[in-house]
């Protein structure tokens, strides 16, 4: 049962990401719900857990970029994961809303500054914008929603 | 015991950092990881892209029915001027025939390499790359140039792979193209701008441009073949310098709507 709800939210998320986000762009970016997903599952399940998740992501990520880099999309998102997983073990314990939006920050800015950090040593071009930050943050809440209602239910 | 596990995800992990540099040292390795995984997931990719076109054209539509009303009268009226041009353009289109023939022979300008399927557009950034269906067994070649089936230039071969190519779009940040003036044959570059629309600069103030003239390429660049069109003159800039004015460039091609492409050169 379990590997059914995996592969329906994998292609519910692709079809979101490839077919519908690309539409929905504001001042010229549109959300990456690839990198909400595996922050999501870093704050609802151990990041142990999640890591051939972060492998997958990070790679599929990697290999569909302009860069010829592989690697740089799987260390970023393992950083963001680890980090989210234990600023909510340890510093935002209480689950409330604030801290769930904080977290999410911290991890969407983690995977950006990291990503731009690799492409500063590896010399190839990364755009970081407030705004694909922001909008990240936005989707990031129902994203989680839906991801903790998925686990509850499996 | 959960030291122990700590201790082995961070041999992990380093093994992971090890094992992702080697592969990049490893020539060809990323471009043949890369043909693996297009070969599998292209399919997949090229159904959600329609499946989202077709969305974005359904609200498209229904966000202009409001206009539909207004739109059907004015082509009422433009379909009556149409009849009676048609039969002057019959005229007209035999005339044509022969200057395509003429054509024809002149076509040694530009030579289509390969027809190109995209695939998959960029679905992380600034949507400035799209992935076609063909690579290196089909004879492509970095640097090649990419035209619209309208014959406008969509941008040029960043990376093959063994049946892949990506595309960077002029609009990428890295993209520079020789461009020229098509009227007042004034040469300059086209890059994109940090807000995100194309510009040309260093046109002497002197110079009397249009709104609207159709800006080409120069082939300067030995990239891009000369002559094929990129934009249009969409706004002119007087105010960052003293002696040269800067115009902002509307590329004619819709890059959401691309399809298949031709390679060039």
């Amino acid at each position: 049962m379990k590997i059914i709800y995996i592969i329906f939210f994998i292609i519910i998320l692709l079809f979101l990401q490839i077919g519908i986000l690309p539409h929905l762009k504001i001042l010229g970016v549109f959300p990456n719900l690839i990198i909400i997903s595996i922050l999501s599952l870093s704050i609802l399940k151990e990041w142990k857990k999640n890591f051939v998740w972060i492998i997958i992501a990070g790679l599929f990520l990697d290999v569909y970029s302009l860069n010829n880099i592989i690697g740089v999309s799987i260390i970023s998102l393992l950083g963001a994961g680890i980090l989210v997983y234990f600023l909510n073990q340890n510093t935002f314990k209480k689950a409330n809303i604030l801290s769930l939006i904080i977290t999410f920050l911290i991890g969407i800015l983690a995977f950006y500054i990291l990503s731009l950090i690799l492409s500063l040593i590896f010399s190839f071009s990364f755009t970081f914008s407030i705004v694909l930050v922001i909008y990240n943050l936005i989707l990031s809440l129902p994203v989680f929603w839906v991801m903790k209602k998925a686990i509850i239910i499996k | 015991m959960e030291k122990f596990q700590n201790r082995k995800y961070v041999v992990l992990i380093i093994t992971i950092i090890i094992v992702l540099i080697v592969v990049n040292l490893i020539p060809g390795f990323n471009n043949n990881l890369g043909n693996f995984i297009f070969k599998i997931t292209s399919p997949i990719n090229g159904f959600f892209i329609k499946i989202g076109n077709v969305f974005s054209g359904f609200f498209t539509t229904l966000f202009s029915i409001r206009g539909l009303a207004i739109e059907n009268n004015d082509l009422r009226i433009q379909n009556m001027k149409l009849e009676t041009e048609i039969s002057s353009l019959k005229e007209i289109k035999r005339r044509d025939e022969a200057l395509l023939q003429a054509k024809e022979s002149l076509k040694d300008l530009v030579e289509i390499k390969q027809v190109g399927i995209v695939i998959w557009k960029d679905i992380q950034e600034n949507q400035d790359w799209i992935l076609i269906n063909k690579g290196k067994d089909h004879g492509l070649e970095k640097d090649m140039a990419v035209v619209s089936k309208e014959g406008s230039l969509v941008g040029k071969i960043f990376e093959v792979s063994k049946d892949f190519s990506k595309v960077m779009l002029l609009t990428n940040k890295e993209s520079v193209i020789a461009t020229l003036l098509e009227n007042g044959r004034n040469e300059g570059l086209i890059k994109k701008e940090k807000q995100g629309g194309l510009f040309m600069d260093f046109i002497p103030r002197s110079e009397k441009l249009e709104i609207g003239e159709r800006i080409i390429t120069s082939g300067m660049d030995n990239v891009y073949p000369k002559g094929i069109l990129i934009g249009k003159i969409e706004s002119i800039d007087f105010s960052q310098n003293q002696l040269f004015q800067r115009i902002v460039v509307f590329p004619v091609v819709d890059f959401n709507k691309l399809e298949e492409v031709f390679i060039v050169k």
